[in-house]
């Protein structure tokens, strides 16, 4: 899944090698933290989040199959 | 007399293929020049894209300088400058053609590679009708990308258009439809939005629906947007946005929803 997080974010973005994404196991929930170059932050964020908003709904998605809540947060 | 061109191209023996055939000429007679290389999409397997000026030199031609192609339709007038504008609409409409097929296989090897790390079992079937690129999807887990309220199947939609406008091609429209949910729901929304129309007539009062996105409000919109005695406009903030129909021009409890301080006006809303 962390994959998936990360295919995503860096066909976004214009540094890909930049990107990195840090999975954290809970209990009931994964955490991806993604991180990217400061110039893309608003291309994997969009107006309003939207992007983002895309992202989060796709990797849930992806995760109902796994039974474990998917959380993917945006740092700077 | 110097006649050019500029056109794109996976390579530039294509290219060079392609204006022999549109200069009619034998492609050891034209001149080129390599505008630009694009990467293809994300940079990986995808063959490069060239910009390429292709020109030929021809001198059995009134005009005997090498001259830019602009200065010549000035001189020789409209007959060559239309016959000059129907060769470029031939070429931009081969270069969108052209633009559709790469926008295409973009979708195609994203989405596969999509699907193989979501880890789910689908179909799906990519295709082109000249003006459109259209991602269909079906099978076992096509549930899981329509999502509740069609929310998944938005979010995949929009996540694909906005990396086709990423990768320049902006200009391509891009449909996503899963197990024709999309064509389903467009189904029931118009029907519904004729039955409410009847109800707030009988009842005099106007009806809200549930919130609905930017495409679905549309659909009742244009569903009603001719109806004698209805007028439909939205109220609310997205993602709570809602259409209300309403009764045009007759008497009612409320006030005349145009001054709503919520409403637009626009009615593609």
């Amino acid at each position: 899944m962390k994959d998936l997080v990360e295919y995503m974010v860096k066909a976004l973005v214009d540094n890909p090698e930049q990107v990195k994404v840090s999975e954290v196991q809970g209990e009931q929930s994964v955490i991806y933290e993604v991180r990217v170059a400061p110039e893309d932050m608003g291309k994997v964020i969009g107006k309003q989040g939207r992007i983002a908003r895309s992202i989060r709904t796709i990797v849930k998605a992806a995760c109902i199959k796994s039974g474990k809540k998917a959380v993917v947060e945006i740092l700077e | 007399m110097r006649r050019s061109v500029e056109v794109s191209g996976k390579t530039v023996e294509e290219i060079l293929e392609r204006a022999s055939r549109y200069f009619d000429v034998p492609k050891e007679n034209l001149s080129y020049e390599v505008l630009s290389e694009s990467r293809g999409f994300l940079g990986l397997l995808v063959p490069r894209t060239v910009r390429v000026r292709v020109w030929v030199e021809s001198s059995d031609n009134q005009t005997e300088k090498s001259e830019p192609i602009v200065e010549i339709k000035k001189e020789q007038g409209k007959e060559l400058e239309s016959k000059n504008s129907d060769l470029k609409s031939e070429i931009s409409d081969d270069e969108n053609y052209q633009d559709l097929e790469k926008a295409r296989e973009e979708i195609r090897e994203f989405f596969e590679n999509l699907i193989k790390k979501m880890n789910i079992n689908i179909e799906y079937h990519v295709r082109e009708n000249g003006r459109k690129v259209f991602l269909d999807i079906d099978g076992v887990d096509a549930g899981l990308l329509i999502g509740k309220h069609g929310e998944t199947l938005e979010a995949l939609e929009s996540f694909l258009k906005i990396l086709l406008v990423k990768n320049g091609y902006a200009h391509i429209g891009l449909d996503v439809d899963v197990s024709g949910y999309k064509k389903r729901r467009e189904e029931t929304l118009t029907k519904l939005a004729c039955k409410m129309a009847t109800k707030v007539i009988q009842g005099r009062r106007r009806f809200k629906f549930e919130p609905m996105n930017a495409r679905e409000r549309r659909i009742i919109h244009t569903t009603l947007k001719d109806h004698p005695r209805i007028i439909t406009y939205s109220i609310g903030e997205e993602p709570e946005r809602r259409v209300v129909v309403d009764l045009k021009n007759e008497k009612r409890k409320e006030s005349n929803p145009r001054k709503h301080p919520t409403t637009r006006k626009n009615p593609k809303s």
